[in-house]
């Protein structure tokens, strides 16, 4: 009786592995191409901001793992590659610096500090979209803008892992 | 690091290294803690890098009199940026100013590397964790411009050329 429990536990075990790992190729690429972001016009954020946000996010793609290889802007990539490879462009596209007044005397998250943000998903092959992320971020206004860039890269990446889930379904 | 695939294969000679990064103490990297250093001036460990990675390819010339392209490089940022304050994050940015020296025309390529460090406690980690972040980002900077669509292109334009020249020369 025990040897069948542990043999089934086994099969199911195994099952549940199999699958998560069909899942996972089914959202695999080659390589991964993250761009600097752009701000659109009324985005007051210090230049070195979009450098840090950069890094932050090609730390992010390395550490969640959806690519072989996470390149940098303007490498080239095999023709064989293309087809599986993704570019990540986008924008900034609102940022509030918030209020410490605000924040410290109402709370409840008003006077946060606040960033918005629309990323595009594109196959480096054709250029087909894949779909477009949105990432609202909201921190403590005391905190520095680069410790948002940090939430907001690692928002992002989630909501593209999802993205990139559900164009493969 | 390894070299893209050119569509010729010119030999590259690094003529000079020049900092421009307006530090004054280029091998200071970092203040706290005592300071931390580079043993080498950013300058020298770059050429050195390059040197190394181009040499690896078999794209090095033996001399500036024998090179197809020289390369004029100008270092920006070499050590740590300003990060979040819950990291180091290290930031290596360069141009490179690719000459041919028969017809005098030059492409200007940039590349830049960026790494993410954990922060230490103790200063031999911190130490240890700065290299690591330092060597990280000159080998992404190396990788953006080896293996860069810009010097790709640069390639291409400049020896246009000598590519004519050659299909055009009838076999022996």
């Amino acid at each position: 009786m025990r040897i069948r429990f542990h043999l089934a536990l086994v099969a199911l075990v195994l099952a549940c592995t199999i699958g998560a790992a069909g899942k996972d190729a089914a959202t695999h690429y080659k390589t991964i191409e993250a761009k600097h972001f752009t701000q659109a016009e009324g985005v007051e954020l210090d230049p070195t901001f979009g450098d840090y946000f950069y890094a932050e996010l090609r730390q992010e793609l390395k550490k969640q793992k959806l690519a072989d290889e996470v390149i940098g802007e303007g490498e080239t990539v095999d023709d064989a590659d293309a087809a599986q490879s993704l570019v990540i462009s986008g924008t900034i596209t609102e940022y509030n610096k918030g209020s410490v007044v605000k924040s410290a005397i109402i709370g409840f998250g008003v006077g946060s500090r606040s960033l918005k943000m629309d990323a595009n998903l594109q196959r480096r092959s054709n250029q087909q979209n894949l779909g477009v992320v949105h990432v609202h971020v909201r921190v403590d206004p005391r905190w520095k803008p680069a410790v948002m860039a940090k939430f907001a890269a690692h928002q992002l990446v989630k909501e593209v892992k999802d993205e990139s889930k559900k164009s493969a379904e | 690091m390894p070299v893209q695939k050119l569509a010729t294969s010119p030999k590259f000679w690094i003529s000079d290294v020049i900092d421009r990064s307006a530090n004054p103490q280029p091998e200071l990297v970092m203040k706290a803690r005592g300071g931390i250093f580079l043993d080498r001036e950013p300058t020298v460990i770059v050429r050195q890098a390059l040197e190394q990675s181009l040499k690896a390819a078999n794209l090095l010339a033996a001399g500036e009199n024998s090179a197809d392209l020289v390369a004029k490089i100008y270092v920006f940022q070499f050590g740590l940026a300003q990060g979040s304050g819950f990291d180091f994050f290290g930031k290596v940015e360069f141009a490179a100013v690719v000459k041919n020296p028969k017809s005098g025309e030059s492409v200007e390529v940039k590349a830049g590397g960026t790494s993410i460090a954990k922060t230490a406690m103790r200063k031999k980690s911190i130490e240890k964790n700065v290299q690591d972040d330092i060597e990280e980002s000159l080998r992404d900077a190396l990788r953006n411009f080896l293996r860069g669509q810009q010097l790709k292109d640069a390639v291409r334009d400049l020896t246009k050329d000598t590519a004519a020249a050659t299909t055009a020369a009838p076999n022996p």
